[in-house]
């Protein structure tokens, strides 16, 4: 049985640990400030604004061309053309030695 | 590279690798893997490629599988209830629904896809972005429910219910299509459209989408009122 050190990898989830705790500190002292409070929230408002918005203008989009799509595309069907349920096969177990023998 | 797909809706893939064998797996995928085998994961084709991955439902990391001078076995599942199809993409490119990717041989080259008509992105139950599987090599998609494998000559055409078309040959026409007239749109369940699939080349059908999945259980979740 050999052993790959995972010293260095464990010191640099140290590091990630200690920068994660450091840049909350860090935002919870700069909340702290209420212009900063005020900003970052206004921020955070204008985001999800405009998040809401894009949705939005997607959702509209969709209405407008909804109907139009409907109309224009038609219930296609074909008439006359034969299928058969044999051609139908369901995924089961398979293997390697399945997929060398289709 | 040998393999086996085992069980019946929670399906695995157990990938047998030889010393000079490489596999590669989305991040979360690996179930269990022999004691020899070592995963390691890496930005397969930098920043970029790793990014057009996470936007095509994929992980902005792939996890590599490679065992330690001798034979070793990586098992993977699915994250939902459903079946893994295996796909020998030599024989031609393949389009995958968003997160259906599970792994593949390095060989396999998985990307960002497109939709080409703006009908069938917004009213095809797909979205925007697929992905897309090239190059040669075996690669393995999941999906939720059970799966149906239809190859479609050409011309030939099946209408499937918007979003239940996990994949489907890169030859094959994806498109929509009224679902019929009004009275069928407003009280047959499926909505204006369902998506056409026009041969030549194969599909691949879901029964359940995971969005039906969880409609059908959001009655049932326990609430704070009982």
């Amino acid at each position: 049985m050999k052993k790959a050190g995972t010293g260095k990898s464990a010191l640099g989830l140290v590091m990630l640990a200690i920068g994660v705790i450091i840049m909350i500190a860090l935002a919870i002292w700069v909340l702290m400030n209420p212009a900063v409070l005020a900003a970052t929230l206004t921020l955070i408002l204008f985001i999800v604004g405009a998040i809401i918005v894009i949705g939005l203008i997607i959702l509209g989009i969709m209405f407008i061309l909804a109907i139009p799509m409907y109309a224009a595309k038609g219930e296609q069907y074909q008439d006359g053309v034969d299928y058969s349920i044999n051609d139908v096969k369901p995924v089961k177990e398979s293997s390697s030695e399945d997929k060398k023998n289709e | 590279m040998r393999y086996t797909i085992t069980g019946d809706n929670l399906q695995f893939v157990n990938i047998e690798l030889t010393p000079d064998e490489e596999f590669h797996s989305v991040a979360g995928a690996m179930a269990y893997m022999t004691g020899n085998m070592r995963m390691e994961a890496v930005m397969e084709g930098g920043l970029m490629s790793g990014l057009k991955r996470s936007l095509s439902g994929s992980s902005l990391f792939l996890l590599k599988y490679r065992p330690q001078n001798s034979t070793g076995v990586v098992g993977l599942g699915g994250k939902v209830p459903g079946k893994i199809l295996d796909i020998d993409v030599g024989k031609g490119a393949w389009i995958v629904q968003k997160t259906g990717y599970l792994g593949a041989q390095p060989t396999v080259k998985l990307d960002m896809a497109f939709q080409k008509k703006i009908g069938a992105a917004f009213f095809g139950g797909e979205g925007f972005i697929l992905q897309k599987l090239s190059g040669s090599g075996m690669a393995f998609v999941g999906a939720c429910g059970d799966l149906n494998v239809v190859e479609l000559k050409a011309g030939e055409q099946y209408k499937v219910s918007t979003a239940n078309a996990v994949a489907w040959e890169d030859t094959v026409s994806y498109d929509i299509s009224a679902a019929g007239g009004i009275k069928t749109s407003l009280f047959g369940g499926e909505g204006l459209f369902v998506t056409t699939l026009t041969g030549p080349g194969k599909i691949v059908i879901q029964s359940m989408t995971l969005q039906d999945l969880a409609n059908a259980l959001i009655p049932y979740l326990p609430s704070n009122n009982n």
